[in-house]
This record gives C-alpha cells, sequence and structure tokens, in this order.
C-alpha cells in the first residue's frame, strides 16, 4: 500500500509538474509566432509595396521561408535569432523602399507639375466653367504644399484630382459650346421668325431682345447654368411667338378678305342705311377694333375672327333695323304719296265736276295713269336672320342667276316676281341663302 | 555483526526511504525544469518528465528495502494481531525473515492467507519469527550489558 501510494504520488508531481512545463512553453513559443505575425504583417506590407526591387523581395520571401520552416523544429533562442535577422533585413529593405519612393515621388510631382500647368493653360480659353477655374486656384494651392512630399500617395491623389477636373472642364467646355450652338441655332430661328409676316412689332422687338442677349455668351461663357437658362428662356420664347405668329396667319388668311368686305359693307350701312346713332357708334367701335386688328397695332390670335363674328352680328341685326326704317319710312311716304294723290283727284275730280259742264271727256286718260304708278313692290319679313321672299315673289343672285327664297343679306339679292323667277334656275341652299 | 544488527541497520534504511524518494523526486523535477527552462532543444516538456518520472520509479523501486509482501503482512498483522503493527521494527524483522529465510516458502505462504488452514500457517510462522526476535533482542542487550560492564 505505502509503496503504491509513493509510486502514485511521484507519478502525480511529475504529471502535474509536466502538464505545467508543456503549457508554459507553449504559450512562449505562441508569444513567438504573436510576434512573428505582426512582423509578418510588416514585411507583406512593404513587400506590396511597388517601389521594391525584385532582389530585396526574395531576400525577405526568402527569410519568411526559413522562419516558417524554423517555427516547428527550431528552439525559441533561434526563432527569436531568426527573427531578429529578418527585422534588421525588413529594416534595410524598408531604408531603401523609403529611398526609391522619394526618388518616384520627386519624378511624378514634375509630371503632375507640367500637367498642371497644361491645365492651367486650358483654364484660359473661352467656354470653361467659372467652378472649374475656381478648382484649378485650389489645386495650385495644394500642389505648393507638395514640393517636398517624399511620398506619391499625396501626388497621386492630386494627380487623380488634376486629371478628373481635366475631364471635367473638356465635357464642361463641351456642353457649353454645344449649348452656344444652340444658342446660336435659335438667334437663326429668331431671325427667321422675325422675317415672317404676322407677327407683331412687340413680339419682334422680344426677338431681338432675346437675340442680342443670346449673343452676349458668343463669344465667351462662364456660367452653365446662365446659358441654359438663357437657352430655355430663348426657345419659350420662340416657341410661343411661333405658334402666336401661326394663329395670327390662320386667323388672317380665313377672316381678312371677307373682313375687309364686311368692314366696307358695314361702312356703306352707317353712310346709306337709317341706323340710329348709338348703333353708328357701336358699329364705328367694331370697325375701328377690326381696323385695328388688321393693321396689327392692336391684335391678339382670333381677335379678327372673333370681332369679325361681332361685326357681322351687329351688322345684320341693325341692316334689319335700317331695312325696316326704311321700309317704314317708304311706307310712310306711299301712303301720303296715296293720300295726296287721292287729295290730289279728289280735287281733279271736283275740278272735273266743274269742268264737266263744260269738257266731261279730257280728263279721263291721266286718271288711269295715276292708278298704275300707285302700285309697289312688297318688303321681304325677317324670320331670326332670314329674310323671307314675300308671296309670289324671289330673291335673284343676279350674278349667279339663282334664286332663292330665303337671304341672310337681302341686299345682295334682287326681288323678282315668280313669273320673272321662271326664267331662272332656283339655287342650292348654303350659309347666306336657301329655298 | 550478528544477524539482529544487520536487520536494524537494514530496517534505519527502510526508514529513511520515504525521505531518500522525496530528495529524488524534487532533485530530478528541478534538473527537468531547469533543462525545459534552457530550451536546448525542441522536445515536448512532456516526454522530459515522463523519463524523469520514470527515472524516478525505478529509482523508488530499486532502492526499496522491504519485500514485496510488506503490504500484505502489514493487513495481516492488522487484522490479526494489531499489537504487532506498533512495533514498526518487529513488523519489519518479520518481513525480512519471511522474506530472506523461508524465500520460496514464503510465496506459499502469502498464497495461503486466504483459507484457514494457511492462515494459521503463516499466523504460526509469525509467531516463530516473533519468537526469535524477542530472544535476538533479548541476546543483543545481554552483550550489550557485558560489553558495558566489562
Amino acid at each position: 500500500m505505502k509503496l503504491r501510494r509513493t509510486l502514485l504520488g511521484i507519478v502525480l508531481a511529475f504529471s502535474t509538474a509536466g502538464i505545467i512545463a508543456t503549457n508554459t512553453d507553449a504559450e512562449a513559443y505562441q508569444e513567438l509566432y504573436e510576434q512573428q505575425d505582426q512582423q509578418e504583417i510588416h514585411i507583406k506590407e512593404v513587400l506590396a509595396s511597388e517601389f521594391i526591387s525584385e532582389e530585396d523581395q526574395d531576400l525577405l520571401n526568402q527569410g519568411l521561408d526559413r522562419i516558417e520552416e524554423a517555427e516547428q523544429t527550431e528552439t525559441r533562442r533561434s526563432l527569436r535569432l531568426l527573427m531578429e535577422e529578418e527585422k534588421k533585413q525588413l529594416s534595410q529593405v524598408q531604408q531603401r523602399v523609403v529611398s526609391k519612393e522619394a526618388e518616384v515621388a520627386k519624378s511624378e510631382l514634375t509630371q503632375l507639375i507640367e500637367k498642371f500647368e497644361t491645365l492651367e493653360k486650358k483654364s484660359q480659353e473661352p467656354y470653361i466653367v467659372a467652378e472649374d477655374s475656381l478648382q484649378i486656384e485650389s489645386l495650385k494651392s495644394e500642389l505648393k504644399s507638395l514640393t517636398s512630399v517624399q511620398k506619391v500617395l499625396p501626388i497621386r491623389t492630386l494627380s487623380g484630382e488634376l486629371s478628373t477636373l481635366s475631364t471635367q472642364m473638356s465635357e464642361n467646355q463641351s456642353l457649353l459650346v454645344d449649348s452656344i450652338n444652340e444658342l446660336k441655332e435659335l438667334n437663326k430661328e429668331s431671325a427667321q421668325l422675325f422675317n415672317k409676316e404676322y407677327l407683331l412689332a412687340s413680339d419682334k422687338e422680344a426677338l431681338k431682345n432675346a437675340e442680342e442677349e443670346n449673343a452676349q455668351y458668343f463669344e465667351d461663357a462662364d456660367d452653365f447654368e446662365l446659358v441654359k437658362s438663357r437657352k430655355s428662356d430663348s426657345q419659350q420664347l420662340i416657341r410661343q411667338l411661333k405658334t402666336k405668329q401661326e394663329k395670327t396667319e390662320k386667323d388672317f388668311q380665313e377672316n381678312k378678305s371677307q373682313t375687309n368686305e364686311l368692314v366696307k359693307t358695314t361702312n356703306s350701312l352707317i353712310s346709306e342705311g337709317d341706323l340710329t346713332s348709338e348703333e353708328k357708334d357701336k358699329l364705328s367701335e367694331v370697325i375701328q377694333t377690326l381696323s385695328n386688328a388688321l393693321e396689327m397695332t392692336d391684335y391678339e390670335p382670333g381677335d379678327l375672327a372673333k370681332n369679325y363674328t361681332i361685326l357681322q352680328t351687329n351688322y345684320n341685326e341693325f341692316m334689319s333695323n335700317s331695312n325696316q326704317r326704311i321700309a317704314a319710312a317708304k311706307e310712310k311716304a306711299e301712303a301720303e304719296a296715296k293720300e295726296k294723290a287721292e287729295r290730289e283727284k279728289e280735287e281733279a275730280a271736283a275740278q272735273q265736276a266743274a269742268q264737266k259742264s263744260s269738257n266731261s271727256s279730257s280728263s279721263s286718260s291721266s286718271t288711269s295713269s295715276n292708278t298704275s304708278s300707285s302700285t309697289s313692290t312688297p318688303s321681304p319679313s325677317l324670320s331670326g336672320e332670314w329674310y323671307q321672299a314675300p308671296s309670289g315673289y324671289k330673291f335673284l343672285k343676279v350674278e349667279s342667276g339663282k334664286t332663292y327664297g330665303q337671304v341672310k343679306n337681302k341686299n345682295n339679292f334682287k326681288l323678282i316676281t315668280e313669273a320673272e323667277a321662271s326664267n331662272y334656275t332656283p339655287g342650292h341652299g348654303n350659309g347666306y341663302a336657301k329655298q | 555483526m550478528n544477524e539482529y544488527q544487520s536487520i536494524l541497520s537494514l530496517y534505519q534504511k527502510h526508514k529513511r526511504y520515504e525521505v531518500k524518494i522525496i530528495l529524488f523526486s524534487c532533485a530530478l523535477l528541478v534538473l527537468t525544469s531547469v533543462f525545459v527552462a534552457l530550451n536546448l532543444f525542441r522536445i515536448s516538456p512532456f516526454i522530459l518528465y515522463l523519463i524523469a518520472m520514470g527515472i524516478t520509479l525505478y529509482f523508488a523501486l530499486r532502492i526499496r528495502v522491504e519485500s514485496k509482501n510488506y503490504g500484505k503482512l502489514e493487513r495481516f498483522l492488522k487484522e490479526n494481531d494489531p499489537e504487532v503493527l506498533k512495533n514498526k521494527e518487529l513488523v519489519f524483522f518479520i518481513d525480512y525473515q519471511l522474506d530472506h529465510s523461508f524465500e520460496q516458502e514464503s510465496k506459499g505462504l502469502f498464497k495461503g492467507l486466504d483459507d484457514k488452514n494457511g492462515r494459521n500457517n503463516f499466523e504460526k510462522k509469525v509467531s516463530e519469527i516473533k519468537d526469535h526476535y524477542e530472544d535476538l533482542v533479548a541476546n543483543t542487550s545481554i552483550e550489550q550489558n557485558i560489553e558495558t560492564s566489562s
């Protein structure tokens, strides 16, 4: 029993000491491995540098391989020695890399300065956007601060910015030139529109002003937004005036001749018709509006058609009124003439009776002639806008030889008896006359 | 030196056995730890400690003075004659006598402990050895007295 206890004690003591020592040993190696891992990170950073020579790359790689192999076979002391050696090599390689980088940085800085000078010259060209020119100034100050830099990174960063700016500058310049060319095209379009008929003087002036404003940018421009805005305004103006001119042209083509005719007819109605002063004023006012529109002194597209309709309506209404008044006056005059004739007849009869005793056969022929002269043509009746020919009568369009039962403007037609109408052909219905 | 004296010197050795083992183990542990700490070559420290443990175990078995049946003897005495156990010297003497005087017979004696006859036989032998021990002790004390008086 005692012996067993002793032996067990020995086993336990050595096993415990062995386990502790093994763990401590493993930890000590682990510490070294971690140090080596850190060193490897630095080594790989240096290996990744573009400035490292092939010899240095081989040197560091060999060192890494050597340590990797030794990690599982060599003692801590040997490993430490190898790591120290690798550290020295790394330091030497780093110095060479830094020196090489400084050399490259110097060369790239020279290229960067040349690149900057080219870009600075370009910024003096016309149509360079002001924002890009400002960026040039900003980059210039950055470039000054790089004169003593030993690293390539800031130089390359600035070089990248410079390239971006150069591209951006060219693109902006090209866009600006395109916009200016579009402005020039718009000016051509504006000039064509300017020379067209049916464009108001105020619109022509607006076109002229827009052209002048556009022309300001032809020599040089530096604000893309301004040019864009000018282009948009100019486009809008031209589009608007073009539409207006087309509407005006259409209005004039459709209404000018008939308006002139109606104005002429209305003027004759004013001068010859039986109109009240109020009606005359109203007609004159519309005629004046139409005259202004025809002369395009005070005109909006559609004014001609609108005022033509107004004048036509007024004309029809006042014409009808005038005709009625004339007819009434005529009837009155006829009645008076008839009364006068009857009175004269009575007087003549009285004289005849007085003279009968002396000469009973002398007055018979004159009585019959007076009777025949008293017969007259009946006037047409107005129904809405249409004049209806009296019964037994027809309207005759003298130029065409066509006859109608109803017309809008009876002055353009001659009233004839149906017997006379049989010599002509009946006309088909239209906007001005129908059966 | 008579038989008793020689056995007594062996008993003294037996008493120092544990101290020796502890000192040897400690020395070997320190030695192994120093070797591991020196890290002279790449080997798992556990193997080194295993080797050291092997050496210590060998040493422990090698310097053992009592027989391998010492434990069985103690157990027998504890059950049948606890008084004898108090005298460690006597127990060691009985073990020594059983191992050396009876030699081959001792194996049979210990094997026969399982049955009653064997136990009686064993008890008898132990009793004989005890008597012999007491004689030796008595003779030794007489001799010592004579030597002292002369």
